[in-house]
């Protein structure tokens, strides 16, 4: 799993929850795997991510992320959007959990692959 | 990419190893996944490299290992079937080990489309949904149009889907009084092989509709 992924999810499926998000991201496993760099991409990326969600989990892996994002994604240097694409794409979370962070609820990460089914019983 | 090299290489996407009627899973050829996936391509000026692309009911992942193939710059893949996650798993490694690491922009998911909350925060994240939705036809009526509704509420540009030619009227009627556009793009006969028990015949040949929508 991605991080660009993560930044989109919610428990928020569950019963009672009201926000669900951020998930909290416990990581057992991961890798790194290059993906091809698109600036485009990354520009019109940026202002549909929650970014403090974003810096805060590339924080996780070792990845700094200025606290704000840049305000016009497309005059940010080309350094930082390496940066972010790296953070975005390139980090796999191949093995660990989401978790909920009202409930406490966790979704498995398998594989690289989250399980965000509920069951019947807790939506 | 050439139609016929994108062909050629969704020739190597295995099928479902077990396919399960309750899903209405059945496997798109790699010729009309193909055709598909081309017309997106060319749609979006043979660059997709700047594209976020979601594929609903990925299945066995055959429009994934394509939009991967075609250079898409994050693809999506989600289903709810935990066999059909680890087919679409094997596809892609398989597709990594001949075409060097070809599927590293995807992701897969797996959960359930039918779950509103769980994709509100997907909207509009993606430019392009691609999908062979279930047609609704056995167990689950409307799903249908379930799976539509969830990709135009994730898509910004387009959404290109498969329909039964049965329901082309009612469909492009009740999205044009919400502003969406449903240009019937290519009518394809679907050859469904006897994948499952309850069909008599041996292969069933069903209309099915290739539909872009797009946003006035």
């Amino acid at each position: 799993m991605k991080l660009l992924t993560h930044n989109m999810l919610t428990s928020r499926c569950l019963k009672g929850v009201n926000v669900g998000y951020p998930l909290k991201l416990i990581a057992h496993e991961t890798k790194q795997r290059e993906v091809a760099f698109n600036s485009e991409f990354v520009q019109k990326m940026i202002p549909k991510m929650d970014w403090n969600v974003l810096a805060s989990t590339a924080k996780q892996f070792g990845v700094d992320l200025p606290c704000e994002p840049p305000s016009n994604a497309s005059e940010a240097s080309e350094d930082l959007l390496r940066k972010v694409h790296h953070a975005l794409l390139e980090i796999e979370i191949m093995q660990g959990e989401l978790i909920c962070p009202e409930t406490g609820r966790k979704f498995p990460i398998k594989q690289g692959i989250p399980n965000m089914l509920c069951n019947e019983d807790e939506v | 990419m050439r139609l016929k090299q994108l062909s050629s290489l969704l020739e190597n996407v295995r099928p479902f190893q077990r396919p399960k009627i309750v899903y209405e899973q059945y496997s798109t050829s790699a010729h009309i996944a193909a055709n598909i996936l081309h017309k997106i391509f060319t749609d979006f000026d043979e660059d997709l490299g700047s594209l976020s692309v979601a594929d609903l009911g990925s299945g066995a992942g055959i429009f994934t290992v394509g939009a991967a193939a075609l250079g898409a710059g994050y693809v999506l893949a989600v289903d709810l079937d935990s066999e059909a996650i680890l087919d679409t798993k094997q596809n892609l490694d398989i597709i990594d080990e001949q075409f060097d690491d070809l599927s590293s922009s995807v992701e897969l998911i797996q959960a359930d489309v039918r779950n509103e909350q769980m994709f509100a925060a997907f909207e509009k994240k993606f430019d392009v949904v691609v999908m062979n939705p279930p047609f609704g036809t056995k167990r689950e009526q409307g799903i249908d149009m379930i799976f539509l509704q969830r990709a135009l509420q994730l898509s910004t540009e387009a959404v290109y889907s498969l329909h039964k030619s049965a329901t082309r009227k009612y469909i492009v009627n009740k999205f044009e009084k919400v502003g969406i556009n449903a240009t019937v793009l290519s009518q394809i006969r679907f050859d469904l092989p006897q994948t499952y028990k309850c069909h008599k015949q041996a292969t069933r040949d069903i209309d099915v509709d290739f539909i872009k929508f797009t946003f006035d």
